[in-house]
């Protein structure tokens, strides 16, 4: 059984569908990544797993339950976290302090997981007491990601997390995923780097206009021609 | 059965000539915030400034105050509504520009100003004292009818702003404005200037507020500050509006008799109590006409009427529906 | 000059704390509660209950009137701005304004026009190089900073401050990282309600009890909350002592009944020329 099974799902705004019955899996253990061009519907489609968006057909089962139209409280605390694209730190927060909310609903003491957080982020470690907003777009996309992980969660959720970075700090970044994974955490993310976010991916998912165009292993993806001559661009 | 029909048409009378100022000045609101959605929570300032221009263009030398025009009674109102409108121009140059609640905000500040201004400067308009006398025009001619004829003149002041509005809001013009109230960035997308078409409406608003203004001052022959304190000037306009319906003139105009009968009404319920309440029963009053608006917001927010049905051109983009956001 | 700046620190620390609630609010339910100041006079008035009424000691009073104006607060929230936090914020403003209107005359109905005070006498004046200063502004001056101490280490060290710092800046981010946000909604109300009705009764210790001593200060809490930048209490704080430090001091020039009308004047100057305050927080 898949950690995570979407079928058939349909969602938008207004009036709107963006997503016409996609589906997709991720299996216990995975990175897998979803691709595809501007406008694709790959955000959608992660803030309607997540419930920030209304599911409109279709269903969501995470660890064997169904969580269709269940909201983000109530996700989170069912073992899946998110990290939106932009504005995902609390900016006038320190770093320490981002990691407490990220940790608000665990019972219990935190700080063992923060120190574990510092230990797989070091480039925190020395800037726990500095404010967010200060940090560097790099510095912030870790702090994002780890207040997103105080819950140990089965998955994570990452929308775009190399974007607006410098290379250096894209490499890192998704150095850091993969990191993550091997502790354990499953990763469904989105890339418009495809060649990058395929790279460290086990499978990956080729999302064009709302449905799904191609899925295969993430190394297929990238040898693949179709793809490449869709938009992988350089 | 005896009846006491002067009684009766005496009160009759006070209340179309006090629902008729009330709705000049709601018809007025209705322009900035129904048709346009600016947030003009100083309406009491536009009223205060037209009263006390027309009191002090139409009165003979005072020394209590600043005078000596005598000018007469539709120069007076004109003025009142002229004035209004320039002191709506000159704040709406810096405020405009503002967020809706930051307007609201400002209107206030205005209006508290003026009111500060008015209280304080005694040379102008004799402080607390206030000014009386202020002339009644043609009272020598209807002596006895007097009401009745001062409730057709402010009935016809009324039709004439409805139908200049009508005019107006049927016009491009008032379909622009609003677009604006709908939709400021499709508005702004047109290629319309949002600020200019903005004032505008305030501008005209306050023109009218400002007549009732000085219709009220012409009536009751003697203001002061206290008149003009937030409940009566501003906060029963709004009542009025969001009664009626805002983004409806007729609505303006309903809300503003049927709030005016409640609010009268009110006087009575507050007779009801005990002589020892005294001054606290208009505190009732004012309680009650407050729950009224909150059961409105909460219950029917559109008003009585609603708003008007019009379709903007500027409003349905074709191929119709909302754009969705951009997605990555 | 001296003097005024000692009334101004005075008057500054009560702005503050009604300045604090207001900009939370504003940030957190994102809508201008117009109602704030009368909800400092619904603090003030309830103190007098308890204290001239029951004849309870005046601190007894206090805490017992910042409880009850905590639960008015919330009780008005469910009632009235809840159900229509979906509707448009100018409903929600104009609602806001309506209940403070209702409140005001509440208070009139319920103890009259007259002014009030909490004691009676006339207090002699302490003099200190050379400035007065009365007792009884000692003791606003000490609550002042007591409370505005209270309110850092409330919102610094403790795991419900935090969160309330974390939805001011960022809600939707606080929604996904599992906060309770309605729960936190309810707390800012009773954090903001409180501090209101502390100020409230500071404000009546200092000079008296009117029904619309709340609606005066309605200008001034705007203006510290937007000088201090909308959602930063600390810059409220700030905001409330140079709005109050500059309402006295104007004094030297102008007649003192335009007080008023300097915040208001500062706070239209600041929203054209840096609508995010002089401290930073959102425009």
């Amino acid at each position: 059984m898949a950690l995570l099974e979407v079928s058939g799902l349909r969602a938008g705004y207004a009036e709107v569908d963006i997503l016409h019955g996609v589906q997709l899996a991720v299996q216990e253990g995975e990175i897998v990544c979803v691709v595809g061009p501007n406008g694709a519907g790959k955000s959608t489609l992660m803030k309607t797993i997540f419930g920030l968006v209304p599911v409109r057909d279709g269903r969501i089962v995470f660890q064997g339950e169904d969580i269709t139209g269940l909201g983000p409280a109530q996700i989170v605390r069912r073992g899946m976290c998110y990290v939106p694209q932009s504005h995902n730190v609390f900016p006038s927060l320190t770093v320490e302090e981002n990691l407490e909310m990220g940790a608000f609903i665990r019972t219990g003491d935190f700080r063992d997981k923060m120190e574990e957080m510092f230990e797989l982020f070091p480039i925190l470690k020395e800037r726990r007491r500095q404010k967010a907003g200060t940090m560097s777009g790099g510095q912030q996309q870790m702090v994002a990601m780890a207040r997103a992980l105080m819950l140990d969660p089965k998955l994570l959720l990452l929308d775009e997390p190399t974007a607006g970075l410098s290379p250096k700090f894209a490499e890192l970044v998704l150095e850091k995923v993969v990191e993550i994974n091997q502790r354990g955490v499953s990763v469904l993310m989105i890339e418009q780097n495809a060649r990058a976010g395929l790279a460290i991916s086990h499978r990956g998912y080729v999302l064009t206009m709302g449905r799904n165009r191609i899925d295969d292993t993430g190394q297929a993806l990238l040898e693949n021609e179709e793809v490449g001559r869709l938009f992988l661009g350089g | 059965m005896d009846w006491n029909w002067s009684g009766i048409a005496g009160y009759g009378l006070f209340f179309l000539i006090y629902g008729g100022i009330y709705a000049i000045s709601a018809l007025g609101l209705n322009v900035q915030w129904g048709y346009t959605g600016l947030f003009n929570i100083g309406v009491g300032g536009f009223f205060l400034v037209g009263a006390y221009t027309s009191a002090i263009m139409t009165k003979g030398p005072d020394f209590s105050h600043l005078g000596g025009f005598g000018q007469p009674f539709l120069v007076g109102v004109l003025a009142g509504g002229v004035l209004a409108a320039l002191l709506a121009f000159l704040i709406g140059i810096p405020t405009l520009r503002l967020r809706g609640d930051y307007l609201a905000i400002a209107t206030i500040g205005i209006a508290e100003t003026l009111r500060l201004v008015v209280t304080n400067e005694q040379w102008l308009t004799a402080g607390v004292w206030g000014i009386g006398g202020i002339p009644k025009p043609l009272l020598g001619t209807f002596g006895d009818a007097y009401n009745a004829f001062y409730a057709v003149l402010v009935l016809t002041a009324m039709v004439l702003v409805y139908f200049a509005i009508e005019r107006g809001i049927r016009s491009p013009w008032g379909r622009v404005l609003k677009a604006i109230r709908e939709d400021e960035a499709v508005a702004q997308a047109v290629g319309k200037d949002i600020f200019r078409f903005k004032l505008q409406a305030l501008v005209l608003g306050a023109f009218f507020m400002g007549v009732a203004g000085a219709l009220f001052a012409h009536f009751v022959g003697y203001i002061s500050p206290e008149a003009f304190e937030p409940m009566n000037a501003t906060f029963l306009v709004w009542v009025m509006l969001i009664v009626g319906g805002s983004g409806n003139s007729k609505g303006a105009m309903l809300g503003a008799f049927l709030v005016w009968v409640i609010w009268s009404g009110t006087e009575f319920v507050a007779a009801a109590l005990p002589p020892t309440f005294g001054p606290r029963a208009h505190a009732l009053r004012i309680v009650l006409i407050g729950l009224l608006l909150m059961i409105m917001l909460l219950v029917r927010p559109q008003g009585m009427l609603g708003e008007e049905r019009q379709v903007s051109k500027l409003l349905r983009p074709a191929g119709g529906g909302r754009q969705a956001p951009a997605d990555g | 000059m001296a003097q005024l700046i000692l009334y101004g620190l005075i008057y500054g620390g009560i702005i503050s704390l009604g300045a604090i609630g207001l900009t939370l609010i504003a940030r957190i339910l994102r809508f201008s509660h117009f109602a704030h100041g009368d909800m400092m006079a619904l603090g003030a008035y309830l103190a007098l209950l308890f204290r001239v009424t029951f004849g309870l000691p005046m601190w007894v009073s206090a805490v017992c009137s910042v409880a009850l104006t905590a639960a008015a607060a919330v009780a008005i929230d469910r009632i009235f701005y809840k159900p229509l936090r979906r509707t448009s914020p100018a409903i929600l403003l104009i609602a806001s304004v309506g209940v403070a209107l209702v409140l005001r005359h509440l208070i009139q109905l319920f103890w009259g026009a007259a002014p009030q005070v909490y004691q009676r006498g006339v207090e002699r004046s302490l003099v200190f190089w050379g400035l007065r200063i009365r007792p009884v502004q000692v003791w606003i001056l000490v609550m002042a900073v007591v409370i505005v101490v209270a309110v850092w280490l409330f919102l610094q060290k403790t795991k419900l401050g935090k969160a309330m710092r974390a939805m001011a800046d960022n809600m939707d981010l606080a929604a996904v990282s599992g906060i309770d946000t309605e729960r936190m909604v309810i707390w800012t109300w009773v954090l903001g309600a409180a501090l209101a009705a502390a100020a409230g009764i500071m404000l009546g210790l200092d000079t008296q009890l009117r029904p619309a001593m709340g609606w005066l200060m309605l200008l001034p809490l705007f203006a510290a909350a937007i000088l201090g930048g909308l959602g930063n209490p600390y810059g409220a704080i700030a905001g409330g002592m140079v709005i109050a430090l500059a309402q006295e001091l104007s004094t030297l020039v102008f007649n003192t009944a335009y007080k008023p009308a300097v915040s208001f004047v500062l706070m239209v100057l600041l929203l054209l020329l840096r609508p995010q305050g002089l401290f930073g927080g959102k425009a």
